[in-house]
């Protein structure tokens, strides 16, 4: 009887070590699910704060987990580019026809509502910038999911530390927080939409973004339209198409 | 030979409305003059006196590479301030420390009237050492100066009174540290301060040296060792002499001159405009003395014509009429800098108030409500004599045209 259930106890141990998941494949998983060789994105941003709502639309290209490129379509900002090409941020304005390249503290303006361009400058390669550690299991909306701390170890991400939520069921991310360097909370995301697409890879379609410093203020980020695997320029993420 | 100058007095008595017109309008130019001089050089110097002591000293010590970035105040480009301090004693410098960094300063309602953010430039100081080269700590009309370790803020007045910020209120800082990461400083306003430099006023933000060196991790690095030697004439010698040693550490010294180029460039330009406005108040005052010049000349053709018969020669009517104008032009100049000078007292002992005007924008100068007039004696003693010379320069025109008439014409001139 005593063999019996220590032969058992050590097949449901063995069972447990096998699904068994580190924060490093949790992460890892989600970076491969969220990578797109080539992706072509139309959307619209809501920023809301006391002064009121405000909307741009953008349409948005981007070649693996490094080169990204956003045009803003709406009246006001039409024109206006955002490239992320070699790890570097720039932005183009058609009024100055002038490109400038952000750095340092520039990084923190906003780029629209409480998206700032360093929000913007992380790719994706999470662990090769963070130290990935599994907190517990927390429910988020009704989700069983992983919590799973990051602390930077490089000095190329915004955030030194952040705390994600991805659900245990599917791997997809569902919430994140977003920490200063005091410990202070400065952004909550919630991931409000999700599409799926084949080879088990999937988009966040419309995410919620709130800055925890400033009150009453959140932006909405929502993908209207998607083509996965367009065919793009070669020249396509380079200063030269900025113009 | 005194004849002709007693003839001159005469006339100017005889013809007391005339003289005193044209000498009216010599004093006014004159007094325009002495006026404006007197305004511009006072800004001039008001404006550089509180750059040295609130904003630049005689100039800063600095990374190699910061100048060229400084609209993004790059943090990594600091460096060990205990490097300059052997060079700095040895020169007899006062030095003071400090960290320049980009932020968002956010308020919440309660005790703040609205929730809000403003960005903007903070300055990390060395509370004790900072008064040694500048009077920003001399200048707090509310609370208490920063201590060491105290997460404590200054404010200058207009922008605690904008946001609605007072004693005792709570703010957060949303900055980088120098790795780049997000950073948030709690702080609480300890202090309001109003100096007569406007852009500490308008947008100044203190806190200690020891807090922004923790919470932005420079590890006892700073962005900038600002220098002065205090009242020194020479001020500028002294520090242009530091520039090859600063040079040997790598780092670079900027000047004041450099470090305000913003007002450097509008003092030049108004260099070039007071010229353009002195030079249209000599044109007025010009056109004015020569038209009353004129007809008090060509009223007295006929007069003329009949002293050019009795036997008076062209060249002593010439000289009559310069007596008379420089009689005039002596009258005018007499009176144009006595009134200059009588106005020119309470600009420069109590000023005009522009406070209202300067609040949202000083157009680059550095002076913050009153308008002080100084005593330029030089500019009082050159109106003076061109009030003199102007009315002689025209007076010889006008009589030489006269006299370019013969006598016949001259005496049926009507």
């Amino acid at each position: 009887m005593f063999m019996r259930n220590l032969i058992l106890f050590a097949l449901l141990m063995l069972a447990a070590m096998a699904g068994a998941q580190s924060a490093e494949d949790i992460v890892r998983e989600l970076d491969r699910m969220q990578t797109f060789d080539r992706l072509y994105t139309e959307g619209t941003m809501i920023s809301t704060d006391r002064f009121g709502e405000k909307r741009s639309t953008y349409r948005a290209w981007s070649r693996g987990a490094r080169d990204f490129l956003i045009e803003f379509t709406n009246v006001e900002e039409r024109g206006q580019k955002v490239l992320r090409v070699d790890d570097e941020l720039y932005l183009f304005y058609p009024d100055a026809e002038d490109i400038i390249p952000m750095h340092g503290s520039a990084l923190k303006q906003s780029l629209f509502g409480d998206v700032s361009y360093e929000d913007i400058t992380e790719g994706r390669n999470t662990l090769d910038k963070y130290d990935v550690g599994l907190m517990g299991s927390e429910d988020v909306k009704g989700l069983d999911c992983w919590k799973i701390e990051m602390t930077a170890t490089s000095r190329d991400v915004p955030y030194p530390r952040q705390v994600l939520y991805v659900s245990k069921q599917d791997n997809i991310l569902r919430a994140a927080e977003y920490y200063a360097r005091s410990g202070r909370l400065l952004k909550l995301v919630d991931v409000k939409k999700v599409e799926m697409f084949a080879g088990g890879r999937i988009m966040l379609t419309e995410v919620e973004m709130q800055d925890e410093l400033r009150r009453g203020s959140s932006t909405v980020m929502r993908i209207d339209k998607v083509n996965v695997e367009p065919v793009l320029r070669d020249d396509l993420f380079s200063l030269r198409s900025l113009y | 030979m005194i004849f002709i100058p007693k003839m001159a007095m005469l006339n100017l008595a005889r013809y007391k409305k005339r003289t005193m017109i044209t000498a009216g309008a010599i004093s006014y130019g004159l007094l325009m003059y002495i006026i404006t001089r007197s305004l511009l050089s006072g800004v001039d110097t008001e404006s550089i006196q509180n750059l040295h002591l609130y904003e630049t000293a005689a100039g800063r010590i600095m990374a190699e590479g910061y100048w060229a970035n400084r609209e993004t105040m790059p943090l990594e480009k600091c460096f060990d301030p205990a490097l300059t301090v052997p060079m700095l004693e040895e020169a007899g410098a006062a030095y003071a420390p400090r960290i320049s960094f980009n932020g968002d300063l956010i308020f919440f309602k309660d005790p703040f009237p609205e929730d809000g953010s403003i960005p903007g430039r903070f300055t990390a100081v060395d509370p004790e050492r900072d008064a040694d080269v500048f009077e920003v700590k001399n200048s707090l009309t509310e609370g208490q100066w920063l201590k060491n370790g105290e997460q404590g803020l200054v404010l200058g007045h207009w922008l605690a009174e904008d946001i609605g910020a007072k004693i005792g209120s709570p703010v957060l800082v949303e900055t980088q540290t120098l790795d780049g990461y997000a950073q948030v400083i709690d702080l609480e306003v300890v202090g309001i301060l109003n100096c007569p430099n406007p852009e500490i006023t308008r947008s100044g933000m203190f806190l200690p040296l020891s807090v922004a060196n923790d919470y932005l991790e420079m590890g006892g690095m700073v962005t900038e060792m600002n220098v002065s030697f205090g009242n020194s004439s020479a001020s500028d010698e002294q520090f242009a002499a530091l520039a090859a040693d600063v040079e040997a550490l790598k780092l670079e010294a900027v000047p004041w001159q450099v470090l305000g180029a913003d007002f450097v460039a509008i003092s030049q330009a108004k260099a070039g405009s007071s010229g353009m406005v002195i030079l249209l108040i000599l044109i007025i005052a010009g056109v004015g003395i020569s038209n009353t010049m004129l007809m008090a000349v060509y009223e007295r053709v006929r007069e003329l014509g009949m002293m050019r018969a009795l036997g008076m020669k062209d060249r002593q009517i010439r000289s009559l009429f310069l007596w008379e104008s420089a009689g005039i032009g002596l009258i005018g100049s007499v009176l144009g800098t006595a009134m200059g000078m009588l106005i020119n007292w309470p600009l420069v002992r109590f000023g005009l108030d522009y406070s209202s005007l300067l609040r949202d924008s000083s157009f680059g100068y550095r002076i913050q409500g009153q308008m002080y007039g100084v005593w330029d004696f030089s500019s009082i003693a050159i109106a003076f004599l061109l009030g003199v010379g102007l009315s002689v320069l025209v007076a010889m025109f006008s009589t030489h045209r006269i006299l370019r008439l013969n006598i016949t014409a001259s005496l049926r001139f009507q």
